[in-house]
């Protein structure tokens, strides 16, 4: 018998699918630009939408969660950390090039998108973190 | 995962208790209940406790530690 998808599970889906749909053709203009070039204006509307999708994505958890399930139980909070753990060492493996690409004359601006790039490229990593461990177990 | 359980036959055992039942009594996510069922999850030492008690049975009656 197929298993259900849990909401939580649900959500991880949501998440991945939203981050890529939102980023991907972005992300094509801003490596078609090259190191050259770059768009201040467009990646503060792009991290504008990293924030709302963020937040939207939490309230949806808080909204529409089924009755019982209004918290994570313990299995989703060990999942939710796991994921966190993967999204970190991401980000702080990101940012650390990120701050090697400035001091060695990268443009500000490029700089920018590419630690915005690492922040989405954290979360998607966290989402297929969460995917996986629901599927395979904890 | 060293640690197995005698979950599914003490549901039917239960009036065929269901999953989603068993998740409910025990305040978890039916994934949950079948996660710990497929040995997917180890719980934490408390929902083993409140697994046991909705079974009404001692804690060894539900899981069963293998030695590696």
């Amino acid at each position: 018998m197929g298993r259900a998808l849990s909401f939580r599970e649900r959500l991880a889906w949501s998440s991945l699918g939203g981050h890529v749909a939102v980023f991907f053709g972005y992300f094509l203009v801003v490596a078609e630009d090259g190191p050259s070039g770059g768009n201040a204006t467009a990646a503060m509307i792009v991290l504008a939408g990293l924030v709302f999708l963020t937040l939207a994505m939490r309230l949806a958890a808080r909204l529409e969660a089924p009755r019982n399930q209004a918290q994570p139980d313990e299995r989703e909070q060990l999942i939710n950390l796991k994921a966190a753990r993967i999204a970190g060492i991401i980000t702080a493996v990101g940012a650390g090039g990120v701050i090697i690409m400035l001091l060695t004359g990268y443009s500000a601006v490029f700089a920018a998108n590419l630690m915005l790039g690492v922040l989405v490229l954290a979360q998607i990593g966290a989402d297929l973190a969460r995917i996986a461990h629901f599927k395979l177990g904890v | 995962m060293p640690i197995e359980n005698e979950i599914r036959r003490l549901r039917f055992e239960n009036g065929e208790m269901t999953q989603a039942q068993l998740a409910d009594r025990i305040g978890m996510t039916r994934q949950t209940v079948i996660a710990i069922e497929q040995n997917k999850y180890a719980p934490s030492l408390e929902a083993a406790f409140k697994i046991a008690d909705a079974f009404g049975v001692p804690l060894e009656q539900v899981f069963r530690w293998t030695k590696a």
